[in-house]
C-alpha cells in the first residue's frame, strides 16, 4: 500500500469509526421507540453503514464490505417498509457492528476473519416472514417471534461472501446511490455545522491566546495614562475580544460526558445478559462538559466501575425478590458540576459494600494485618475495594473480580488529578463519586521554594503543611534505619529533603530557617502512601497551567510537566508518585518504620492508668477506665430480653439497653454457649446503656504505651499491650451511641 | 562528493552558523524558528546533562538543549555572545525541508557561543559528510560546507535530539583541517 493509499485509508478509518459511534446508540435506542422516531433511527443507521460500505468497496476491503453490505440489506427493507423491525434484529445488527468495529480497528491492516454467522444471521432475517408484507400493515407481534423460515434462494450469494469480489453486492449499489439522492439535504446540513480539527491545532490556539492575553496585559499597563478616547475605545475592544477569544478557545476543547455515558446503555445490556441479571440503566447529566482530555481517560475506569456495580452489587433478580427489592436492579450514571469540578456519581441499588466482609478478605488476602483491620474505620474499610490484589468476589467471574482493576481505576482517576470516594449501605447499595477538574490544564497548586527555586506541588497530593520549630527538632524528628521519619500525631511519616532528591547539597538549613527558626514539610499523599517532603519554604496557592514536558525530560519521573508564572519564569511542576517511587517509600517500608518505632519509645506515649481488663470473643481483649464505670454486673445468658431488635436486661426496675461489641466495632462476637455474661455500666452522659462482655480478666494499675489511629472508630481510644496481650482500649461514650430507631432499620 | 538532492536543496535556502567550543556548525534556516538571546533559564534538576534548562518564550516553554555539552565540547558559558537557536516542531516544517531532516516534536533551543554567519552556499560549497567521519554518528551531520575560512559541519537536530533520548553516544566533529577526529561523548 503506497503512502497515499495508507493516508486515505486511515481517513477512511476515523470516518467509519465516526459513523458507526452513531449507529450503536440508534440501534439500542430503536427498541424502545415511537414508529416515527424507529423510522428516523433506521434511515440514521442505514446512512452510517451504507457510507462505510460505499468507501470499502473503493479500498477493496472486502471483508468489511461484505459485512456491511448485509446490513444495509437488511436496513433496507425495513427501511422501505418491506419487513418489520424485529428485536431479533437489534442483537444481529450488533453482533455484525462489533465485527465490523474490530476489522475497522485492525486498519490499515485489512484482517479477514470468517465473518459467515453474523451474515447467515442478518440475511435469515432479511428474508424473515414478513417478506412482502406492506409498511402500512405491521404483522402481528406473533409473526415477529417466528422461528425463522428457510433461507430463500437469493441468500447465499451475500452470506457467502466474505472473500467475494465486489459484484457479490451488485444488486444493492444502485438502490444505496438513489438514497443518497432522495436525501442530500439532509446530510449536507448535517455535515456543515462540524469541521475536524486535529487537536494540537487547538493547543497551539490555546497557547497563542495565552499570549495574546499576556501582550494585551503589557499593552494596558503601558497605555493606562492615555486620555485619547479614540485609543481608549481600541484599548476597551481589544481587551473584551482577547478574553472571550481566550474562553471560546477554552470551549473548543470541552466534551460532553455523554460520549462517554452513551456506550454503557450497550455495556449494561451485554452485561446483565451475560450475568443473568436484570439491570436498568439511568443516565443523567450528559450534557456536562469536560475537557477532551479528560472525557478520553475517563473511559477505562468507569467502564471497570459499571461493570463492578453489575458483577458485586447488583443481585441475581431471585434474590432480590427474597430481599423485598425491584426484581430490576438500577445502576445510575451522574454526571455535574459542584464547587468548580465535576462530580461524576456510579449508583447502584444492590447488596452494598459490607466493612465487616472487607476487614476480612482484606486479612486473607494479606492486604492488611489483623492489627490493622481493628484498626480502621468502616469508610477506610470500604476504600479497601481500590486496594491493589483485592477482589471479593466468591467466585472470579470473566467479567471483573480478578483482583486487578479498582487499584487501577484509582491510579488513573489520580492521574487525571480527581479524587473518588465510596458511600454504600449494606443491603441498600452503594455511590461512587469521582470528582474531576474541569480541565487538566489548570490545576491548583502550592508553590514551594528550594535552593533559591520555585516548584509547584498539585494540590490533590496534598494533605497538610506541617512547620517543625527549631526547638521541636529532636522530639519530634527521628532517624529509623537511616531513613528520616517525622513523628506526626502518633504516626511516623517518612521524610523526603527535596533538596537531596533533586540532587542538590541538603543545605546546612539551621542558617536558612525563618524567625524564628523552622522547617517546613509538605505531607503529601499517593494513593494510600503518606510521606513528608522537606522544602525551604512554602510560598503560596496558585492556579497553574500546566504545560508538558519535552521529549526529552520523559524519562524524568520526578516532574508531571512545568508552568509559567506570573513573572514569566518557567517552574516545574512535581510529581507526588513519581517522587514517592524515586525515593522507594512504599507501604511495606512505612511498616518496618512503625515497627521500628517501637524501639525508640517516648515518654509521650507513656500512660499510667486502672483499668478494667476484659474479654469480648476470648481472643480479643479490652479496656475501660475503671473511673468511668459505675458498676460490674454478672448476668446469665436467659436474662438478656430482645426489645426493638436491641438487646436489654432489667437493671434497677428498668430497661437497660445493652451494646454488643462486635456490632460496633470490628471485633469477633460473643460465642454463644457462655453460661454467664458480665455488663460494664458505664458512667455516661446521655441514655444509660450496658457494655455486653464475656468474661473480666482483671483490674489493674499499669503502665503501658499506647498507639492512637485517627481514623479508626471513635471508641477506640488506642491500642496497647497489656499483659502481653494486644489490647483495645474503648471510650464508652461513644458506645451504643446510635439511636434505637437506626438500629431497627 | 555529491550531496542527496533533497538536503542540498534544504541547504541552499540557507544555513545558519555558530561556533561552540571554537568550531563551526551549521543548522538549515527552514529548521529555525528564531535566534534569541532570552537565557534566564529554570534549570531542571535530574535531566540529561545537555538539558541547560527551560525558558518562557512568549508563553511557550522551550526545552534548552547545550549543544556544546551534547557534542562533547564542553558546556557553553553563558555570555554576551551567547544565543539560543530556536528550532521549528517538527509540525511547523513545510514541504521545502528535505525528508531527512527533521527537529523535534516538541520546542527545542540549541544554546551556542555565538552566532556565526548567516549563509547561502552555492552547489560547489556543500558535500556530503567525508567517508571517514565515523558513521555511527555520521547520521548527526547531513552535509559538510565549505567557506573561505573553514569548513562547517551543517546538524542534523533530529538526530541529536534522539540520541539524546535514546542515551548519550559520542559525536563526531569535522575538524577544519578535514582530518576527522572523533571527541568522546560526555
Amino acid at each position: 500500500m503506497s503512502d497515499l493509499d495508507e493516508e486515505l485509508v486511515l481517513e477512511f478509518k476515523i470516518e467509519s469509526q465516526e459513523h458507526l459511534g452513531t449507529v450503536e446508540p440508534a440501534l439500542l435506542e430503536i427498541e424502545g421507540a415511537d414508529p416515527e422516531r424507529r423510522n428516523e433511527l433506521v434511515h440514521l443507521i442505514f446512512r452510517a453503514v451504507h457510507s462505510v460500505k460505499g468507501a470499502s468497496g473503493f479500498f477493496e476491503l472486502n471483508t468489511i464490505q461484505a459485512l456491511s453490505h448485509t446490513m444495509e440489506n437488511l436496513l433496507m427493507r425495513v427501511r422501505d417498509g418491506e419487513i418489520e423491525f424485529v428485536p431479533a434484529m437489534t442483537d444481529a445488527l450488533l453482533g455484525a457492528l462489533d465485527v465490523l468495529g474490530r476489522l475497522i480497528e485492525a486498519l490499515p491492516e485489512a484482517l479477514d476473519p470468517d465473518i459467515s454467522e453474523q451474515t447467515e444471521l442478518l440475511t435469515r432475517l432479511t428474508h424473515e416472514p414478513g417478506d412482502g408484507a406492506p409498511a402500512a400493515q405491521p404483522p402481528p407481534p406473533s409473526s415477529a417471534q417466528a422461528p425463522p423460515a428457510e433461507v430463500p434462494p437469493a441468500a447465499p450469494a451475500a452470506a457467502a461472501s466474505p472473500k467475494a469480489s465486489p459484484s457479490a453486492g451488485a444488486e444493492a449499489p444502485p438502490k444505496a446511490a438513489a438514497e443518497d439522492k432522495a436525501n442530500p439535504a439532509r446530510r449536507t446540513d448535517a455535515s456543515a455545522e462540524t469541521i475536524r480539527v486535529p487537536v494540537h491545532l487547538l493547543d497551539r490556539l490555546m497557547d497563542q491566546a495565552g499570549e495574546l492575553v499576556l501582550s494585551r496585559n503589557q499593552l494596558l499597563s503601558n497605555m493606562s495614562a492615555t486620555t485619547d478616547p479614540i485609543v481608549k475605545g481600541i484599548l476597551q475592544d481589544l481587551d473584551l475580544i482577547t478574553s472571550e477569544l481566550q474562553s471560546d478557545i477554552m470551549n473548543t476543547r470541552m466534551q460532553p460526558v455523554g460520549v462517554v455515558f452513551n456506550k454503557f446503555n450497550r455495556i449494561v445490556r451485554d452485561l446483565s445478559r451475560t450475568l443473568d441479571k436484570e439491570v436498568q440503566l439511568q443516565i443523567e447529566g450528559s450534557e456536562v462538559e469536560l475537557d477532551k482530555s479528560i472525557v478520553e481517560l475517563l473511559s477505562d475506569p468507569l467502564t471497570h466501575l459499571v461493570r463492578n456495580s453489575l458483577d458485586h452489587g447488583i443481585e441475581p433478580p431471585a434474590l432480590r425478590a427474597e430481599r423485598g427489592k425491584n426484581r430490576q436492579g438500577t445502576v445510575a450514571l451522574r454526571a455535574f458540576h459542584e464547587g468548580g469540578q465535576v462530580h461524576i456519581e456510579i449508583e447502584d441499588d444492590g447488596a452494598g459494600i459490607d466493612p465487616e466482609k472487607m476487614r476480612r478478605v482484606a486479612i486473607e488476602k494479606g492486604v492488611i494485618t489483623r492489627d490493622e483491620a481493628i484498626g480502621i474505620s468502616d469508610a477506610d474499610a470500604r476504600m479497601l475495594i481500590f486496594a491493589p490484589g483485592f477482589s471479593t468476589a466468591a467466585q472470579v467471574s470473566n467479567v471483573s473480580g480478578r483482583g486487578v482493576g479498582m487499584d487501577v481505576v484509582k491510579t488513573n482517576i489520580s492521574k487525571l488529578g480527581g479524587k473518588i470516594e465510596v458511600e454504600s449501605e449494606v443491603g441498600r447499595g452503594s455511590k461512587l463519586t469521582i470528582a474531576l477538574p474541569l480541565t487538566l490544564a489548570i490545576i491548583p497548586s502550592l508553590i514551594v521554594a528550594v535552593a533559591g527555586q520555585r516548584l509547584a506541588i498539585p494540590q490533590v497530593n496534598l494533605v497538610e503543611l506541617v512547620r517543625v520549630r527549631f526547638g521541636d527538632r529532636e522530639r519530634l524528628l527521628s532517624d529509623v534505619n537511616g531513613a528520616a521519619v517525622l513523628r506526626l500525631r502518633g504516626n511516623l511519616l517518612p521524610l523526603v529533603d527535596l533538596r537531596v532528591l533533586l540532587g542538590l547539597e541538603p543545605a546546612v538549613r539551621e542558617a536558612e530557617w525563618d524567625d524564628p527558626p523552622a522547617m517546613h514539610i509538605a505531607v503529601l499523599q499517593v494513593g494510600g502512601t503518606h510521606f513528608g517532603l522537606i522544602v525551604d519554604a512554602i510560598l503560596d496557592s496558585e492556579e497553574i497551567v500546566v504545560k508538558p514536558l519535552s521529549e526529552l525530560l520523559e524519562g524524568n519521573s520526578l516532574y508531571s510537566g512545568a508552568t509559567i508564572m506570573g513573572d514569566g519564569r518557567v517552574a516545574m511542576i512535581l510529581d507526588a508518585a513519581g517522587i514517592a517511587e524515586y525515593a522507594s517509600l512504599r507501604l511495606e517500608e512505612k511498616r518496618v518504620a512503625s515497627h521500628g518505632a517501637e524501639k525508640a519509645r517516648t515518654n509521650e506515649r507513656l500512660q499510667r492508668r486502672r483499668l478494667v481488663i476484659f474479654n469480648n470473643a476470648d481472643e480479643d481483649q479490652f479496656a475501660i477506665d475503671l473511673d468511668r464505670l459505675v458498676r460490674l454486673e454478672r448476668i446469665l445468658p436467659s436474662q438478656i430480653e430482645e426489645v426493638g431488635n436491641r438487646p436489654c436486661i432489667q437493671y434497677r426496675g428498668r430497661g437497660l439497653p445493652l451494646v454488643r461489641l462486635h456490632e460496633e466495632l470490628p471485633v469477633r462476637p460473643l460465642s454463644s454457649d457462655r453460661k454467664e455474661l458480665y455488663v460494664l455500666i458505664p458512667r455516661l452522659s446521655g441514655e444509660g446503656r450496658g457494655i455486653l462482655a464475656g468474661s473480666i480478666v482483671d483490674a489493674v494499675e499499669t503502665e503501658f504505651e499506647m498507639d492512637t489511629d485517627p481514623s479508626a472508630h471513635r471508641a477506640i481510644e488506642g491500642r496497647a499491650v497489656i499483659g502481653g496481650r494486644l489490647t483495645l482500649l474503648l471510650d464508652p461514650e461513644y458506645l451504643g451511641g446510635r439511636p434505637v430507631e437506626a438500629a431497627v432499620a | 562528493m555529491t550531496l542527496e538532492a533533497g538536503i542540498e536543496g534544504t541547504c541552499r535556502a540557507g544555513l545558519v552558523t555558530f561556533r561552540i567550543g571554537g568550531r563551526c556548525f551549521a543548522v538549515p534556516i527552514v529548521l529555525v524558528r528564531e535566534i534569541n538571546r532570552q537565557l534566564q533559564m529554570t534549570p531542571v534538576h535530574r535531566a540529561p546533562a545537555s538539558v541547560r534548562g527551560l525558558v518562557n518564550l512568549r508563553g511557550q516553554i522551550v526545552t534548552v538543549m547545550d549543544l556544546g555539552r551534547r557534542l562533547g565540547l564542553g558546556p557553553v558559558e553563558i555570555g554576551e555572545k551567547s544565543r539560543m537557536v530556536v528550532l521549528k516542531e517538527n509540525s511547523m516544517l513545510r514541504g521545502d525541508v528535505a525528508a531527512g531532516l527533521r527537529t523535534a516534536e516538541d520546542s527545542i533551543g540549541f544554546l551556542v557561543d555565538e552566532i556565526a554567519d548567516i549563509l547561502t552556499p552555492e552547489d560547489r560549497d556543500l558535500e556530503s559528510p567525508p567517508p571517514n567521519l565515523d558513521q555511527t554518528d555520521g547520521r548527526h551531520v547531513v552535509a559538510v560546507c565549505k567557506t573561505e575560512e573553514s569548513i562547517v559541519s551543517v546538524l542534523n537536530p533530529a538526530a541529536i535530539i534522539r540520541s539524546e533520548i535514546q542515551g548519550p553516544p559520542a559525536v563526531c566533529v569535522a575538524r577544519p583541517d578535514a582530518s576527522p577526529v572523533s571527541s568522546g561523548g560526555e
